[in-house]
């Protein structure tokens, strides 16, 4: 191999030349009763940016070869979502794209392979948030394209958008809990929206944050008027969305060191919360106990990514690899 | 051989898994360029924290996948999404500034052509982007910076979503580039790449942009609609739009996820339209590579033309015509049909040249069926030289070609009709004037001037390209503000019209007043239809020739097909920020001495600016 033909030698080598490489930066995490859990993955510093899902019937061991079927997306994956009670579940896609996989066992050699069961490209740029309604037939999603859209899951088909409706980057969209019309939208523009396809004007100011853009949201199970914020400072806020435009009902600025990415409540266990942000910490709040921290965990070597709960315990993806599991106490 | 390319088009990206194969895509579907993010949007770093900070492996990919000659001319950067420099906690401050300084650098290691960002918002929350951009182009980087900016507010769409937002009027988004260029100085690297909107602009707003340095238009996939046959196709309106947009020759780039069954289909019909768009008149093709090119005016008093120079003016289609026509009329209208026999007309043509109003002359006393004797005055010898050849093969006798300045030649006797055209592009900026005034004592008393009238224009303009132009003629030798002291003769393309021309200085042949003074002072009020920055004045003019024979280049009466003149541009040092309905006020003085003439000028409304050229120390017409 002649010294000076490094750079060519590197250019023209093909994807069979290079050695496996294992999709590193973990973005989400779902666990789903009675089916088990979902990893997706994205590689975003290497030759290329593909992305990984990986289904695990039993998850209790995380390691990336001890998947139960693994599934490459062309482009990085960032979100999914469980239709929970099903098989399926949704990825989204960096280039925009949306695909609902569901989860087959072979009949004949009982071995699982994940299955693209719709897929669809509205969006015109990386998609960012995607947050499935109570009743399953229905998504939202986010995106870079400011854009916001509402999604038939049985037939693929997107029955709203709103373009663009914020005016930066959609960071974060989740459904109200028992709710088919109700979500939230956090934007880099500061705005947090409530939006109800009800309504001829579907929109209204949560909360316009003067300091920086919100980047996460999550809605309180228990009392489903209750809206969990995160912003580009670590800031979290709680909302009474009845109170359009009003003050917090309680704010912790400093709640994180960095800018917010994911928060998510314990569905067993109502009152708490955990969050990650652009850094290794991983909080648990109460929200019975003015939002106490009541366990943090910095063990992670890189940015926190996916959270999910199965039960008191709480699983953690992140950029560096890795998943964690915390077990919560009560 | 394929058909040449009308259109530099180029494919955005919003995420590329695979670069050489997203670079293969765009070119194998007659893309001409790609925009790609340069590192990951979602991946965000860590400047302050000491332990992750020192995170392990590379922050994106490497710059080995394409060759540099790629990376020089086919990739424009694209900045993370995110970046917000502008955020008042000091941590996420740091962390996005250093974000930044590692994309902006990045680029400039990769030697890219440009580099993009989206603008979101004004400049209130945009000064230390503002800052960090106006640095970095102000360092010897290679790359211009494109600055996307929406043709429509987003806020506008959002807003109709919103049910505690009424139809409350949105800030237009001229405002937030303008902001950005101000704080920046009108920095030459910075272009402005337009995003089409849906909606379109009132034509005012879409005529203030074609003001601006645009770099290119984007035009994403969901403005296009389905033909017949299936294909991507424009409504018309937007078809409009980018036929308004033509003349500059705009780059187009392509954005959004792909709608029809080919990428290439979008280009082909792009190309499609800047074909049917190319205007070919005769201007466009005399014109073409002189857009918004400074050229400093003749003086052709004082230096005799060249040979080419003549040859050039010499094939203007419409001029010598009408010429022609105002000397018929002239001839028709001294000699009555029942003195066509016995009268001789004596038509004196003062400033010969190579003699084409000699050759109008003779025309037009021919197709009049009358007698004429033509006296053709050339103060340049070598000028003199092409009139006695015409002279002796093929005039004869009718022309008698006299070799001396016209204002020193003693005529043997008067002229009937006193034929010239010493006009430059302000009208008088050539000296008619003073040359006619000095032979006008050989025109008989009921004597007509060709042309007996002329008038200069004047219109408020915004041009950040012609300003920054401007600033760049600036010489050692001269006066620190010379270069904004001189008109210059330019093509005016990249241009904004802040209000419709005026008229400025008249002039009337031969100039019967009892004290012939060319000396001229006017103040001229012009109202902003909306907001804009004045960058300074353009000059036109309007000539009668003789009755109903005009010509002119002033834009609303402009001569069809006329080339011999572009506008003239007078600069002024220092933009004037404008809001709607704001009165410009501008005075225009035409001052004279013995030796030469030149002009001032200076605004006074909306806030007084200092004189320009005072004593005429940085310009002057020389006699």
């Amino acid at each position: 191999m002649d010294p000076n033909l490094n750079a060519e030698i590197y250019r023209n080598m093909t994807s069979a030349d290079i050695p496996p490489n294992v999709d590193r930066h973990l973005q989400f995490i779902l666990v789903s009763d009675g089916i088990g859990a979902i990893l997706g993955a994205s590689n975003m510093t290497d030759r290329y940016w593909n992305g990984t899902v990986w289904y695990y019937k039993d998850h209790t061991d995380f390691n990336r070869d001890k998947a139960t079927t693994a599934m490459k997306t062309e482009s990085g994956v960032c979100d999914g979502a469980c239709l929970s009670g099903t098989n399926k579940f949704v990825i989204c896609e960096d280039s925009g794209v949306l695909q609902i996989l569901s989860i087959n066992e072979m009949a004949d050699t009982h071995n699982y392979e994940l299955q693209c069961l719709g897929y669809s490209f509205e969006h015109d740029d990386a998609i960012t948030s995607v947050s499935a309604f109570d009743t399953n037939t229905r998504l939202v999603t986010g995106g870079m394209d400011y854009c916001i859209k509402v999604w038939d899951t049985v037939e693929l088909y997107s029955s709203h958008t709103f373009s663009p409706a914020h005016t930066d980057t959609v960071t974060c969209v989740q459904a109200q809990p028992k709710s088919i019309d109700i979500f939230a939208s956090t934007s880099l523009d500061h705005d947090a929206l409530l939006w109800d396809l009800r309504q001829p004007k579907p929109a209204s100011c949560i909360i316009k944050n003067v300091e920086c853009g919100l980047t996460a949201a999550a809605w309180n199970p228990k009392n489903v008027h209750e809206l969990v914020i995160g912003d580009a400072d670590g800031r979290i806020l709680v909302l009474d969305v009845r109170q359009s435009n009003s003050e917090p009902v309680f704010q912790n600025p400093r709640a994180f060191s960095r800018g917010v990415y994911r928060l998510l409540f314990n569905s067993a266990r109502n009152d708490q919360f955990a969050g990650c942000c652009d850094s290794t910490e991983v909080k648990v709040f109460d929200t019975s106990h003015n939002m106490e921290v009541i366990y943090e965990n910095k063990n992670h070597r890189d940015f926190v990514r996916g959270l999910a709960w199965d039960q008191n315990c709480l699983l953690t993806a992140s950029w560096d690899n890795t998943v964690l599991e915390h077990a919560i106490s009560s | 051989m394929a058909a040449e390319k009308q259109v530099s088009c180029g494919l955005d990206f919003c995420s590329v898994p695979d670069l050489s194969n997203c670079l293969m895509t765009a070119t194998s579907s007659r893309y001409d360029f790609i925009c790609i993010p340069l590192v990951h949007p979602k991946f965000k770093r860590e400047f302050v924290d000491p332990e992750l900070k020192k995170r392990p492996g590379p922050f994106t990919r490497s710059d080995m996948i394409l060759c540099s000659s790629d990376w020089n001319n086919l990739v424009i950067g694209k900045l993370s999404p995110y970046i917000d420099v502008d955020c008042t906690n000091p941590i996420s401050r740091k962390n996005n500034e250093e974000t930044l300084n590692q994309e902006l650098a990045l680029a400039t290691h990769l030697g890219l052509p440009a580099i993009t960002f989206k603008l979101t918002r004004n400049m209130n929350q945009n000064i230390n982007f503002a800052r960090i951009i106006y640095n970095k182009s102000t360092t010897p980087c290679a790359f211009q910076v494109w600055v996307q900016v929406p043709m429509e507010n987003p806020a506008k769409q959002a807003n109709t979503y919103r049910s505690d937002k009424g139809d409350d009027a949105v800030e237009s988004t001229w405002e937030w580039w303008n902001s950005l260029r101000l704080v920046c100085d009108f920095h030459g690297k910075l272009g402005v790449a337009l995003i089409v909107s849906h909606d379109i602009p009132s034509a005012e707003e879409i005529n203030r942009w074609l003001g601006e340095p645009l770099k290119c238009l984007i035009l994403p996939t969901t403005l296009f609609i389905t033909n017949k046959k299936g294909y991507p196709v424009l409504s018309k309106a937007h078809q409009m739009l980018l036929k308004k947009f033509s003349p500059l020759r705009v780059q187009m780039i392509l954005s959004g996820s792909n709608r029809h069954q080919d990428i290439t289909f979008y280009h082909n019909y792009l190309d499609h339209l800047a074909k049917t768009y190319q205007s070919n008149g005769p201007v466009e093709r005399f014109a073409r590579g002189y857009e918004d090119y400074l050229q400093c005016p003749l003086q052709p008093l004082m230096d005799n033309l060249e040979s080419q120079t003549y040859e050039i003016f010499e094939k203007d289609p419409f001029k010598y015509n009408q010429y022609q026509t105002a000397i018929y009329q002239g001839i028709l209208d001294k000699i009555p049909e029942a003195e066509k026999d016995t009268k001789t007309l004596v038509i004196m043509v003062v400033g010969a040249g190579r003699g084409p109003l000699v050759r109008a002359s003779l025309n037009a006393a021919e197709k009049a069926q009358r007698k004429v004797k033509v006296y053709a005055v050339e103060k340049n010898p070598n000028a003199i030289l092409t009139l006695q050849a015409l002279e002796k093969e093929i005039w004869g006798d009718k022309v008698t070609v006299v070799s001396s300045d016209m204002r020193e030649w003693v005529a043997p006797e008067k002229a009937d009709i006193l034929v010239s055209e010493l006009l430059g592009s302000f009208g008088d900026n050539e000296l008619s004037p003073e040359c006619l005034d000095g032979v006008q004592k050989f025109l008989s008393d009921d004597g007509i001037s060709i042309p007996c009238s002329y008038t200069s224009y004047i219109s408020p303009v915004q041009s950040s390209k012609l300003y920054n132009e401007v600033r760049q003629c600036k010489e050692k030798d001269k006066h620190p503000l010379a270069h904004f002291e001189t008109p210059y003769v330019v093509h005016l393309q990249n241009k904004y019209d802040i209000a419709q021309p005026q008229p400025l200085f008249t002039f009337v042949h031969p100039n019967k007043e009892p004290f012939i003074d060319n000396n001229r002072y006017e103040v001229k009020k012009f109202v902003a239809e909306q907001n804009s920055v004045l960058h300074g004045f353009s000059g036109y003019f309007e000539a009668i020739l003789y009755k109903d024979a005009t010509i002119s280049i002033e834009p609303n009466t402009h001569s069809p097909g006329m080339v011999s003149w572009f506008p003239i541009f007078f600069p002024i040092k220092e933009a004037v920020l404008l809001n709607a309905g704001d009165v410009v006020e501008a005075h225009f003085w035409r001052r004279c001495t013995l030796k030469n003439v030149w002009y001032e000028w200076c605004v006074s409304k909306p806030a007084p600016c200092s004189i320009h050229n005072p004593n005429g120390r940085s310009y002057t017409i020389g006699l």
